[in-house]
């Protein structure tokens, strides 16, 4: 499955010019108990985990468990407050869709600084990916590891 | 990969237009085929929220980060 990066309009970090920036972002769908949400999140091969915001356990209904173990820690050495849920991911792409249950973890904090992000445990484990730079898109091919659900499962 | 929005324009045609810089550290949501930004703003409940009142009932609500990102700080 290939996925085109997304392209964002920003500023150069050393001259300030407007550059376009292009970041390996893939549609998933959420699922909770009071719904779905579509969202794109961002591979990233130096998560261990997959994060996302509280605002979106929040707006699905998905039930938080209170993280016992080490905050992580993100670039720059802040530490990020995690609960986690296993929670009905789906990876959504115009030729097949992917369903499977995944341990997903949910950082709380400043709306200005939420970010989504498909890490290691709960997404990449579970896939083959090639991050194409000269054409600015990824290809993703599910491996054995995957741990589908049936189309109509909660 | 960076690279100047003309070079962009010509590389890739059939893709379309950058996010632009407005939206920097908003969310926003996009229609079903990701070729229309229908709202936008800094909570994230009240932009997916916005999107379904203007009829789109699976809006795809996008993140944009502020400026280069280099993880999650």
């Amino acid at each position: 499955m290939r996925f085109d990066y997304t392209a964002i309009l920003s500023s150069s970090p050393d001259t300030g010019e407007p550059m376009v920036i292009f970041r390996p972002e893939v549609q998933i769908k959420v699922h909770g108990s009071k719904g779905s949400g579509d969202f794109l999140a961002l591979v990233d091969t130096g998560a261990d985990n997959t994060i996302l915001p509280e605002s979106i356990a929040h707006d699905l209904g998905i039930t938080l468990i209170a993280g016992k173990g080490p905050a992580a820690t993100a670039f720059g050495g802040q530490e990020i407050t995690l609960s986690y849920a296993d929670v009905k991911l789906e990876l959504v792409h115009p030729d097949e869709t992917l369903r499977w249950l995944a341990r997903v973890y949910f950082a709380a904090g400043d709306a200005d600084k939420e970010t989504l992000i498909l890490g290691h445990q709960g997404f990449l484990d579970y896939f083959t990916a090639i991050f194409m730079g000269e054409d600015c898109a990824l290809d993703l091919q599910a491996n054995a590891y995957l741990p589908r659900i049936a189309d109509k499962s909660a | 990969m960076q690279m100047k929005l003309d070079e962009y324009i010509t590389r890739f045609p059939e893709r379309g237009e950058p996010v632009p810089m407005e939206f920097a550290g908003q969310w926003l949501a996009w229609n079903e085929n990701r070729s229309e930004i229908l709202s936008h703003g800094t909570d994230m409940d009240s932009v997916r929220h916005q999107a379904i009142a203007r009829g789109c009932e699976c809006p795809i609500l996008q993140k944009v980060p502020r400026g280069p990102f280099v993880g999650g700080a």
